[in-house]
């Protein structure tokens, strides 16, 4: 019997699984992807299109188009899933039944839920670069800013890709200075965390370089409301920095549907998913990958790639009746953008923190680990060619493992487990 | 890695102040922890958002975003605040939980 496999979202994570699930079941199952539009778009560009340096239509391509011939495409949106029935209900009574389901929908951003985010101001004063109409309307006001407190500010943890924030403040520098308006410009990088990352070694070189760029860090301020008429943010435990140019990072949600469908996730909408299997904690036949899980590792399209391995080869053994790998292990690898066509890199898993070091090769590189250089910048500009070309068809990185690798880093003693 | 003592219980924690070993951790030492943050004792509000993150990291290696662990917990988000004043509150609630430090941000 033809084994129905199922995967929700057509993005970055349900492209690649799809693709590699036809190729490794060769002929035994039927791959059908659901997604609610056919607009698939290379969202790293979307920090560039703040800046002008990229048009969002030049990123954006077909889903369809990215699926291997045999998978079956869909455009419909997804009201709920019952994992009793083993069906996903795409609306007017209509289902689709599986053998397998695999989530792979991504973050939804909810600016809705901070109180005064969406009010006065909005997308005057206060924009997101994290959309593409919050994209463009940002870039047109970043041109002709002249003066005031621009402030970055995330408001709770977890977003999607979590470095962009520190890139945006590292390019507007760059833009600023490029623009002669810098000096009449403060830069401020407001998040909750209590460091400019989570991890001491990362937290400290990218807080160095912040200062260095004249960028002040405010930590620990968890965002409660914002009042975009006075350009004011409040956070819970009653601080308040003002602004002049808000670009905020707003909560982040899994997909509607999750929340509306019984066992598959927690409070927020997140798929909760073993995180070294990626098999959803509540029923054998789920699997999750990528922004839209609990997985705790970065929300990137570097991680749901790394991720893949495990979920293709976990459904494989699922439907062949075998044990499952317990074979993620958080990995994930961010180029940071750091202006003057520079660029850091950060190369992590769930046991160790991003290392310096010189990456992908051991000795030879080419690229550096939390060091500003020329060649991660060129690496990150021609990422986008190997996302299109490579990953998404599945067929991965050429030297690039899917399990980090300590070769060619400079581990400190007694590093490792999280520390 | 350095070694740290609360009430009679001595425990070895990372560079941050995050437990190492989960088994060190017992109510006295959670206090122990609050008390550095200037939370004088723990009260029930304090134990469901405690338990609520001690489960979840049980069960999935991970504690729930702030947002989350004031639905799961009941627990409104100024109300959290209040709870556990200094700065940054789910590191705060996590190192008082003996969990390790959220990950969410990576």
């Amino acid at each position: 019997m033809t084994e129905r496999i199922v995967v929700i979202g057509g993005g970055t994570s349900g492209t690649i699984v799809a693709n590699r699930l036809l190729k490794m079941r060769n002929g035994k199952a039927s791959i059908t992807v659901l997604d609610r539009d056919d607009r698939h778009m290379y969202q790293p560009q979307l920090l560039s299109v703040a800046f002008g340096l990229a048009q969002p239509d030049d990123s954006t391509r077909s889903r369809r188009a990215q699926l291997h011939r045999g998978i079956d495409f869909r455009e419909c949106s997804v009201e709920c899933v019952n994992i009793d029935e083993q069906r996903v209900y795409i609306g007017a009574g209509k289902s689709i039944e599986y053998d397998v389901l695999v989530v792979a929908t991504g973050a939804r951003l909810v600016p809705e839920e901070t109180e005064g985010l969406l009010g006065s101001g909005w997308m005057e004063r206060m924009f997101t670069f994290y959309e593409r109409a919050g994209a463009l309307a940002l870039r047109d006001k970043l041109r002709t800013f002249k003066s005031g407190a621009v402030v970055l500010n995330v408001v709770d943890m977890p977003i999607k890709c979590s470095v962009a924030p520190l890139e945006f403040c590292f390019l507007a520098d760059w833009f600023f200075q490029k623009r002669g308006v810098r000096q009449d410009i403060d830069i401020k990088y407001v998040v909750p965390m209590d460091g400019v990352f989570t991890k001491p070694l990362a937290s400290q070189r990218f807080g160095n370089l912040l200062e260095e760029k004249g960028v002040s860090i405010v930590t620990g301020f968890s965002t409660g409301s914002v009042d975009g008429e006075a350009g004011k943010l409040f956070s819970w435990d009653e601080r308040e920095v003002d602004f002049d140019l808000l670009v905020t990072i707003p909560l982040h949600a899994g997909s509607k549907f999750v929340n509306a469908s019984s066992g598959l996730g927690d409070e927020s909408g997140f798929v909760m998913v073993d995180p070294q299997t990626l098999q959803s904690v509540s029923v054998a036949n789920v699997f999750g990958i990528g922004d839209g899980t609990n997985l705790p590792t970065a929300k990137t399209g570097s991680a749901a790639h790394y991720q893949s391995d495990t979920l293709v080869t976990n459904v494989c053994r699922y439907l062949d009746k075998r044990p499952l790998e317990k074979s993620f292990d958080g990995h994930s690898t961010c180029f940071i953008e750091t202006g003057f066509n520079k660029a850091s890199l950060i190369d992590f898993n769930y046991d160790h923190e991003p290392y310096p070091g010189v990456y992908p090769f051991p000795a030879v590189g080419p690229m550096s680990l939390m060091k500003e250089s020329r060649r991660n910048h060129l690496g990150k500009r021609s990422f986008e060619w190997m996302y299109w070309n490579l990953l998404l068809p599945g067929r991965g990185m050429p030297g690039v493992p899917h399990h980090l690798t300590l070769a060619g880093k400079q581990v400190p003693a007694g590093a490792g487990k999280g520390k | 890695m350095a070694q740290k003592t609360y009430g009679r219980t001595e425990v070895a924690a990372n560079d941050e102040g995050f437990l190492t070993n989960p088994s060190d951790w017992s109510d006295d030492v959670a206090l122990g922890i609050a008390n550095e943050y200037g939370v004088p004792e723990l009260t029930d509000e304090h134990w469901a958002i405690i338990r609520c993150v001690r489960e979840a990291h049980d069960q999935n290696r991970a504690i729930p975003p702030l947002r989350a662990l004031s639905t799961k917990s009941g627990v409104s988000m100024r109300q959290m605040h209040q709870l556990f004043p200094s700065g940054a509150v789910l590191a705060q609630i996590a190192r008082i939980a003996g969990v390790s430090k959220p990950t969410t941000c990576l």
